[in-house]
Order: C-alpha cells, then structure tokens, then sequence
C-alpha cells in the first residue's frame, strides 16, 4: 500500500544523477552507484519536472493529469517517486521550481528498470558470461 | 569567483556563448541520434551547433541539417582539420568537441563549460563511457580502460584531454595554432601539450560531463585502430624529441613486454585446455597481444621511416 505522500517538501534530481535522452525514453546514471536506470516516456516526462529545480508531489501529479492521467494512475505515479526515492536519485529541495516538460503522449504507467549489473562491475570484470566468449 | 546558486552549483548566467563543433565523416547512420541529444540539453544558455562534414559520401550534411545544425564543409580529410574548420567558424568564446557517434547525456554541455566560469581554466575534459560491451573486442576495450579519461589527464608525460568530449576556450586554442592537420591519431595528446605548456595550466576535469561512446566492434577493426594510435605515438616522440626521448632502456622494457604478451596467448590457452585458466582470461590476453603488437608496429612504422626521412 502506498502512502498518500511520498515526501513532505519539494523535491530534486540528485547532483550525482545524470540523465541521457534515448529513443523511448531517457537512462539514468547514478555516479555514484555506478547503476543504470532506464526510464519509459512518461517516467522520464515527470523526472523532467524536477531535473533542474524543486516540485512538490501536488504539483507533479496535477501535471500528469494535464498529461492525461486519470485517478487511478495516480498510484503509478508515486510508486514511481518511491522508487525515485528508495534509489536515492531525488533528495529535498530547498524551494519549488517546476520545470516545464514537453510530454506528446499518450500516457501510460510510468515505469523505471534497474540494469542488473553496475557500470563499474563492467569495466572491472568486462566479461559478461552471458555473452559466448571469442574461442 | 563565480557565484553560486541556493544549490551550490556555479552560477550559468555569466557564461560565455558556447559553439559545440561535431567533425563528421559518414555518419548519417549516428549523427541524428547525437545531435537529438545535444538539441535536448538541459542548458538555458544559447548556443550553437557546428557539424563539419569531412568530405563525406553520404547523407550526413542533410542529416545534419535536418536538426538544424550549421553544416560546414571541410575537403581536406582528417579530424583536425574539421575541428579547426568549426574553431575558425564558431561565435562562441568556448568550443566544445564531441565525436558524430557519441551519445551526450542532458548535463554534458552544462557540466563540461561549468569550470570555464574560472577565468585560468582553458581546457577541460568530459567523462567518456562505453556502451556495456557486446562483443570480444568490445570487452577488451572496457577491461583495458582505453577510454579512461580520469587515466588520460593524469598520466605523468603528457596528460591529455580526448578529443571525443573536451571544451577548450576559443582564444586558447587558437592561440595555439589549433588542431594539428598533419596528425591524424594522437592529435589530441599535442593539442593539449600546446595548450599546457603555453598556458601553464592543468585540465579540467568534469565527471558529470557524461558521453556514451561506441568502441570498435571486431578485431580487423581494433587491430587498425591499435596501428593508427601507434602512428600518432610515433608522431609524438618525432615532434618532441627532447622531452619523449627513445633510448636503449625503452627499447630493453619494449622488447620484455612484447616478449610476455606473445607467450601469453599460448599459454592461457594450454591452462585453459587443462582448465585452470577462465575463459575470459585467455580471451583478454589474445586482444591484448593483437593490441600491443599492432599499437607497436605502427609506432615503429612512423618513428623510424620519418626519422629516416629527416636526418
């Protein structure tokens, strides 16, 4: 069961995340970590809402409904700022500053994947045993 | 000292227009995704996009242009003579390079002109990552850390800034004389060394200044890739003799190594036979000795016919 709040202030994208846009939606690099997240369209649409400043809860999911959401997506929603937060990409911000994000839709659940392997482990041990060795 | 926002982070307001300069060279298969990328930057300062096309044969200038970069045209082949054909033409005060099949991630641009709000920093270098690796030689370009950066700018001789994700301040580089045209691999190794020693400075370094890079994919290609580096090394010690000088115990380390990375191959292949080496071991060293091999047969290649050439 999720909470109704996921968090008490605003909130903002971690200084040691680092996003990169591809083609159905955007990875997420924690550097610190060293894991990948890959974020579906509408995931990434929210994470815009707070890449650069605060937003509160209130404020995002009033957006997605904008997007498009109805009530019972709002679950969705914040199992996805719980995972956000579970991970430790987003942390407090200081003020709100919504950052307007472009969304063409159509909406469906935001969703955020965790690679299995860290981006360290591959370069340490770049050996993937699931890849068929050159012998 | 620049001023800092309520987030701690260095106020962008300040900053100089930026001129981001794309070299490219058949790369109408790649450049579209690169440039998606870099017209998604998260960074409110203007700036503009330069794509040099180096004498391609095929679509890349109207793939270019259909992101709405400025495509210019650049006959003579090479790199660095792209980079100096965008540095000539760029209206910003600070030049940011990145190869036409790398991926920025939304921060690049923003994290890699951050430090330039110092007025001494004239160079500074991204944090190249390879894309988790597919094949064998993929694999061995990852464990071998080719693309280290961090490893890049601090090595004791001649630290550098790769030029697949560097920025560089305009005035600074043309200062220097810009990009040597006659290098065609290691360029990027002299380029700093010019902006180094003129402006005794350091490099920068910007970690969050991500791009995802594609290594070469097979061994035809990695091997070609290993002599083309060598050549520029060779270039390197004929440039700057007095400071890279080869001498008899160069030669006697050179000779012990390539002495153990042959006899490696072999051997790892008899224990893995006997099933006391893992496989991936002897697969690193088989690429490790192609790489050293070929990185070695074209430094001499270049070193001793050119020197031959001049003396």
């Amino acid at each position: 069961m999720l909470a109704e709040r996921v968090f008490e202030t605003s909130f903002s994208l971690q200084p040691h995340v680092v996003a990169t846009v591809v083609e159905d939606g955007a990875v997420l690099l924690d550097l610190e970590t060293k894991y990948f997240f890959q974020l579906n369209e509408p995931a990434w649409a929210i994470v815009q809402l707070f890449e650069a400043g605060g937003a509160s809860q209130e404020a995002i999911e009033e957006t997605c409904r904008s997007w498009g959401a109805t009530d019972a997506d709002v679950p969705g929603v914040r199992a996805l700022l719980s995972r956000l937060h579970e991970e430790h990409l987003v942390g407090s911000a200081e003020s709100e500053d919504l950052v307007p994000a472009p969304f063409r839709g159509p909406w469906s659940t935001p969703t955020i994947e965790r690679q299995a392997e860290p981006l360290h482990t591959l370069v340490t041990s770049a050996f993937d045993p699931s890849i068929p060795l050159a012998e | 000292m620049a001023a800092k926002d309520r987030r701690g982070a260095v106020s962008m307001d300040a900053m100089p227009l930026v001129s981001v300069v794309v070299p490219a060279y058949n790369a109408a298969g790649s450049i579209g995704e690169t440039l998606n990328a870099l017209r998604g930057q998260a960074y409110r300062q203007p700036f503009e996009i330069i794509v040099v096309d180096n004498a391609s044969t095929d679509d890349t200038a109207a793939v270019a242009a259909s992101y709405g970069a400025t495509v210019l045209r650049e006959r003579k082949r090479g790199p660095s003579a792209a980079r100096n054909c965008g540095l000539r033409a760029a209206r910003g005060e600070i030049v940011a390079h990145l190869d036409a099949d790398t991926l920025p991630s939304r921060r690049w641009l923003r994290d890699i002109t951050e430090p330039f709000s110092d007025p001494d920093v004239r160079l500074v270098a991204g944090n190249t990552l390879c894309y988790p690796p597919k094949t064998a030689a993929e694999r061995y370009v990852q464990a071998s850390k080719l693309y280290d950066t961090e490893r890049a700018i601090k090595r004791e001789e001649f630290p550098f800034a790769p030029s697949l994700n560097l920025a560089v301040r305009r005035s600074a580089a043309l200062a220097v004389g810009g990009w040597d045209e006659d290098m065609p691999t290691g360029e990027d190794v002299d380029f700093s060394h010019r902006i180094l020693t003129r402006f005794a400075t350091n490099i920068a370094y910007a970690p969050g200044a991500v791009l995802y890079h594609h290594t070469r994919a097979d061994a035809g290609a990695l091997c070609k890739q290993a002599w083309t580096y060598g050549e520029g090394a060779g270039q390197l010690y004929l440039r700057y003799p007095d400071e890279l000088r080869w001498d008899v115990r160069k030669s006697a380390v050179l000779a012990i190594r390539l002495l153990d990375r042959c006899s490696r191959p072999p051997l790892c292949a008899l224990g893995r036979a006997l099933g006391i080496v893992p496989g991936e071991q002897l697969e690193f060293v088989r690429y490790q000795s192609l790489w050293d091999r070929h990185f070695w047969a074209g430094f001499f290649h270049m070193y001793l016919l050119r020197r031959r050439r001049f003396t």
